[in-house]
């Protein structure tokens, strides 16, 4: 059971910046910047970071909805990088997205029954009955009452919206579900119960995740392996197990030093980190973190620290451990 | 008392929404001692931001109203006071950082005027001198670039630096009680370590009194000597942070404990509380957590619980807990 699903190879995603009246290219910003890894079949795989460092849109650039600068996104057999648009439209059944935003993501004219069978009819899956049984399948499976079919998106709360965008993406039964902070904007009593939920589905139907949050106490109760970037690089890759325990990377321990334990007894030991992160359309030429990072030395400046495998299921990406 | 800084008793807040109108925080009652950090925290419409912007007599009205109670700073009560004189006190007495740096800056001023025109507005400095202030300021937030910072708009700065700018807009008349209302949700983790560290270094300089307003129960257990709980517009739990923590009362701050992911150890499934809060407009006769609550009894259905004190300084609104 060690077969991957998607394997991820130096993914570059720039855009570029333009000026001028003739809307000139002046640069480019580097929002994923030769960025690597591999889901393997039924597992959870968690991308952290902070904001704006590119993990939304490699999110995005897995599923094709953003066209990579390069690189190849292998997706069982097919590289989603290099197919042709009605192969793609097929595979999109496979492959499905639930986005952070849960007021947004709704189209506020649609019904419950219209946002959930548009799926169906989008990929012409089933005639009418069958797909109202789907449906109404779907919605036992994501804690939906079946009264809600007629009612609109504005009526529920967020945590209802979330398990409506769930049930939508998993009623074309994909094999990996690529959610983009899914739970971040709930209160943590609701946070609970979709995660609940993610776990139940995800053993109901042997889904994959992709999971993109920057919060890193989710990450960990979700996630078999994760990645943490920073400014559209990799900067640790392993097993959550050895990640938490032994942070290689000093941008991985001063991001678990920062999180406030909800603990009044446990003070813990900070890592204060200086400084602003760097634009991506400028980062420093060595490793993008030696602006802000406590350890750096001088190669850091100059030369990009290239990602070494310490142990099994376990790298990172920094010249102390070379 | 002498500490005693901001006292609280029994407010009500209504809020009007087309013909019906209901309550959103109802008769709640806290004091906030010199040099201390309140802490109140609670889900999305349970009325916490309510009851801060009622202290600032920030309330839009028409639709919202403070219908009872008393609100007094240092002994004045401040829902007596005339605009004028609320003026004085706002932004220079009492000061408040609110959530959303991305809003709540003006687009069109630079950073330095908008901090120079509280300053100018509080004090009889003059102009050059609340610049020197305000670049003061800006520096104590531990912004690098200050002088750069004063002459930039709002929008050449990330959410971090619009925050911290926020904070020291806050601090600029040095008050005395600082209301924070989610002052680091919007921000990275690494960020809200530094504005944390900041406001605690700020309390242990200038003995400011702090009310916290959050949702994060990891920021509550590091900054606060206290802890408020509100469900659906009342108090229902209130303790010192350790008590908090270690023993929860209420079904619902257990709940909330239980249901946040830890670092520490790991669970195969996290516990959660069942059902949604209500929305401010449904009447509930008896506890208004009944639905939700797992050791719900008979009693809970018919009779309102009050608050009772079960220890010294840790109350509870739970019939699970009368004799």
């Amino acid at each position: 059971m060690t077969e991957s699903l998607l394997e991820v190879h130096n993914l570059k995603v720039h855009f570029p910046v333009k000026k001028g009246i003739f809307q000139r290219t002046q640069g480019f910003v580097r929002a994923v910047d030769d960025v690597s890894f591999e889901i393997t079949r039924g597992e959870t795989f968690g991308l952290v970071g902070e904001s704006g460092c590119g993990k939304s849109t490699t999110g995005r650039a897995v599923l094709n909805l953003i066209k990579p600068t390069s690189g190849q996104v292998w997706f069982g057999r097919e590289d989603l990088a290099t197919i042709s648009p009605p192969q793609m439209r097929e595979k999109r059944k496979d492959m499905q997205m639930v986005f952070q935003d849960p007021y947004a993501s709704l189209n506020p004219r649609f019904t419950i029954e219209q946002i959930l069978e548009e799926p169906l009819k989008a990929h012409q899956i089933g005639d009418s009955g069958q797909r109202q049984r789907m449906i109404a399948d779907m919605m036992d499976v994501c804690g939906l009452n079946r009264s809600y079919l007629k009612r609109y998106a504005h009526e529920f709360s967020g945590g209802q919206r979330q398990r409506i965008c769930i049930a939508r993406a998993l009623i074309l039964k994909p094999q990996l579900i690529v959610a983009d902070e899914p739970v971040s904007a709930l209160d943590v009593s609701i946070q609970s119960q979709i995660l609940n939920l993610l776990q139940d589905i995800q053993e109901e139907f042997g889904l994959t995740y992709l999971f993109i949050s920057h919060d890193l106490a989710v990450v960990k109760h979700l996630c078999n392996r994760l990645g943490v970037m920073y400014l559209g690089r990799m900067a640790e890759l392993g097993t959550a197990e050895k990640i938490y325990a032994k942070p290689l990377h000093p941008y991985t321990q001063s991001l678990l030093s920062a999180i406030p334990a909800a603990d009044p007894r446990r003070k813990k030991e900070r890592i204060l980190l200086r400084g602003e992160v760097p634009s991506p359309s400028n980062p420093p030429a060595g490793c993008a973190f030696v602006t802000r990072c406590p350890k750096a030395e001088a190669i850091c400046k100059e030369v990009r620290p290239t990602m070494i495998q310490l142990e099994e299921d376990h790298g990172v990406a920094c010249h102390l451990y070379t | 008392m002498q500490d005693m800084m901001l006292e609280v008793k029994g407010l009500t807040v209504q809020f009007r929404n087309e013909d019906k109108e209901y309550s959103v925080v109802k008769g709640i009652s806290f004091h906030v001692k010199k040099g201390e950090t309140l802490g109140l925290v609670g889900e999305s419409g349970c009325g916490k931001s309510v009851t801060s912007l009622s202290i600032m007599r920030l309330i839009p009205t028409p639709p919202g109203k403070i219908v009872s109670g008393e609100i007094r700073y240092k002994g004045v009560d401040l829902l007596s006071l005339k605009e004028k004189e609320m003026n004085k006190i706002r932004g220079n007495e009492i000061s408040m950082i609110f959530q959303e740096p991305m809003t709540s800056l003006t687009p069109v001023f630079t950073i330095g005027r908008q901090l120079d025109e509280v300053i100018l507005l509080h004090t009889d400095l003059t102009k050059k001198q609340a610049k020197e202030r305000s670049i003061e300021m800006l520096k104590l937030v531990g912004i690098s670039r200050a002088e750069q910072i004063y002459a930039s708009y709002p929008h050449e700065l990330s959410g971090g630096m619009r925050q911290r700018v926020m904070i020291a807009i806050g601090l600029a008349c040095h008050p005395q009680m600082l209301i924070a209302d989610e002052p680091t949700t919007a921000l990275d983790v690494t960020i809200q370590a530094q504005i944390l560290d900041l406001m605690r270094e700020l309390k242990e300089k200038t003995q400011t009194a702090i009310l916290l307003v959050t949702h994060d129960l990891g920021v509550v257990a590091e900054m606060c000597d206290r802890v408020i709980v509100m469900y659906a517009g009342e108090i229902v739990e209130e303790a010192d942070v350790d008590t908090l923590f270690h023993n929860p009362k209420h079904p619902y701050t257990r709940g909330l404990l239980e249901s946040i992911p830890n670092l520490e150890e790991k669970k195969r499934r996290l516990f959660s509380i069942a059902g949604q809060v209500p929305t401010p407009d449904t009447v509930i006769p008896g506890c208004r957590f009944r639905d939700r609550c797992p050791d719900a009894i008979a009693r809970c259905e018919q009779e309102h619980p009050e608050l009772l004190e079960l220890e010294q300084s840790h109350t509870c609104r739970c019939w699970l807990y009368a004799e």
